[in-house]
């Protein structure tokens, strides 16, 4: 059973890049714009290269994410609102 | 010549492949390297001789068809079709289970099973985080129907260029024997997974968005007519005498040419891995025949089925079709290749033709052989869904005795067999 754990995982491992990319052209498509963004794992985190690439799986984590996201916009919105005002 | 230690190269490279402790093409690419050594050694191979087992004309087919599958993949073409017709049955599970399933094997069909699975799960996951429907049922009856497509054409899969090539059959040939089979097999395939799964297809339509899809109409026209390009191109060829390779050869320079992407990008993109393994296994393969280590397969085959046609095509269907339950489809058909063409029938196209089935859908009746079942169930379990691989079985099994059953009697009947 352990095996066949890990064969799903390998398997799907090898493809899982590319399940994203359509995932994310898919998502686009339906009118959902989405980026996709290639982070390097950070240095002096070398020890946590197995947590760090299970990142993307963590719900809570991709909600953080989102979170932040949404924060960066509004910030970087108001900021041209203002600088607009300005000029 | 004692065969023994050939055949125990061969069936380290299996174990290796089917372990997947390594690569495919590194686990060929060694027993390769074994069995030309041994061959050399014995003074019955020669290097130069063991290269030109390789077999250049189903590598330009299969490289030629990756790279159109590839930038047709790019331009969203199917993308694009997928989507408008789901919107449109989305409400409607039973459709929806019928239109998935078709749109699967259609894609995989014209596109790589992994492109058409990835597509389709893709789209059925996004529709169940959407509150729009229960995937799991959609989305195994989907990988079950993307193994399905790609059977009954010479570019539908692998085993398909190997068997097509050797046996000599052009595109359309290849298609007059097989899609008809693969046709029906739509219909009894999807009665099935209706019949398991019909207690469970649940489909609102939920908050999806799919009123808007943003896809480049520029694309997914240039797509369609690249992908049209290499069918008429392909059929032309057949007609012409010229080989299929050319044809595909000439679609992929096309295609690159006329699509605008990164070309660098495209190549990478391509499995090598299989083209490395294909090359390989093939030079493997060489090795065997050269002494004689698969006669034993052969005489077994040709005095079970004692001079009958219809019972040497049964028995390769479901030969091959058990052995691609456990081997990968591409070892099942390029090591049964050679054992076809040393049996004593004028007329083989039966034989090649049961080959083509046997080695294509024996492929969902356990997960460890069937990737695009493991894939999917990979997929689901990262967006949350807990599935038990081996209940994917109970589904898979009854599927492949129907597949193998329905194609016993297509073979016996297309070909006059009874």
């Amino acid at each position: 059973m352990a095996k066949m754990e890990n064969l799903i995982e390998k398997r799907f491992k090898s493809v899982e890049e590319k399940y994203r990319e359509e995932l994310d052209l898919v998502s686009e498509a339906l009118g959902k714009p989405c980026i996709i963004l290639h982070v390097q794992l950070p240095e002096g985190c070398e020890e946590y290269k197995e947590l760090f690439e299970k990142l993307p799986e963590d719900e809570v984590f991709m909600a953080e994410l989102q979170e932040f996201v949404r924060q960066a916009l509004k910030k970087r919105a108001g900021k041209l609102l203002q600088e607009r005002n300005q000029g | 010549m004692d065969p023994t230690k050939y055949l125990l190269g061969y069936l380290l490279v299996v174990l290796l492949a089917v372990s997947e402790a390594f690569p495919m093409s590194l686990s060929a690419m060694v027993g390769a390297a074994l069995l030309v050594a041994f061959g050399v050694s014995d003074g019955v191979l020669s290097f130069s001789e063991a290269l030109s087992f390789i077999d250049l004309e189903l590598l330009a087919l299969l490289v030629g068809v990756m790279i159109v599958v590839e930038v047709v993949d790019r331009c969203g073409t199917f993308r694009y079709l997928a989507l408008k017709v789901v919107r449109r049955v989305l409400k409607r599970p039973v459709l929806l289970l019928v239109v998935a399933g078709l749109m699967s094997a259609l894609t995989s069909l014209l596109l790589s099973d992994e492109a058409a699975l990835l597509l389709i799960v893709a789209i059925l996951l996004s529709l169940g985080k959407a509150g729009a429907l229960d995937p799991v049922p959609f989305a195994v009856s989907s990988a079950i129907m993307v193994n399905l497509g790609g059977t009954g054409t010479l570019v539908g899969s692998v085993p398909n260029m190997a068997i097509g090539i050797r046996a000599g059959f052009s595109f359309a040939e290849f298609a007059s024997y097989l899609l008809p089979c693969e046709f029906a097999l739509y219909g009894v395939t999807l009665a099935l997974l209706y019949l398991y799964y019909r207690g469970k297809l649940q489909s609102s339509g939920g908050e999806a968005e799919l009123e808007e899809i943003e896809v480049s109409r520029v694309d997914v026209a240039k797509g369609a007519f690249l992908l049209s390009l290499m069918l008429s191109l392909l059929i032309a060829a057949g007609i012409a005498g010229f080989p299929a390779s050319a044809a595909a050869l000439a679609s992929a320079v096309i295609s690159l040419a006329l699509a605008g992407f990164d070309t660098l990008e495209v190549f990478q993109r391509l499995d090598w891995d299989t083209v490395v393994f294909t090359a390989a296994f093939t030079v493997i393969i060489g090795a065997l025949e050269r002494v004689e280590a698969l006669k034993g397969l052969t005489l077994w085959l040709q005095e079970a089925a004692g001079g009958s046609l219809a019972l040497a095509t049964l028995l390769v269907l479901l030969v091959s079709g058990a052995a691609s339950l456990l081997l990968p489809n591409l070892i099942v058909a390029l090591s049964f290749i050679p054992v076809i063409e040393a049996l004593p029938f004028a007329d083989k196209r039966a034989l090649w033709s049961a080959l083509v089935l046997g080695a294509n859908l024996g492929g969902v009746g356990l997960p460890v052989s069937s990737f695009v079942i493991v894939m999917t169930i990979g997929a689901l379990r990262r967006e949350g869904y807990e599935i038990d691989p081996w209940a994917v079985t109970r589904v898979g099994i009854p599927v492949t005795v129907a597949w193998l059953a329905f194609s016993a009697i297509y073979l016996l009947t297309r070909f006059s067999l009874i």
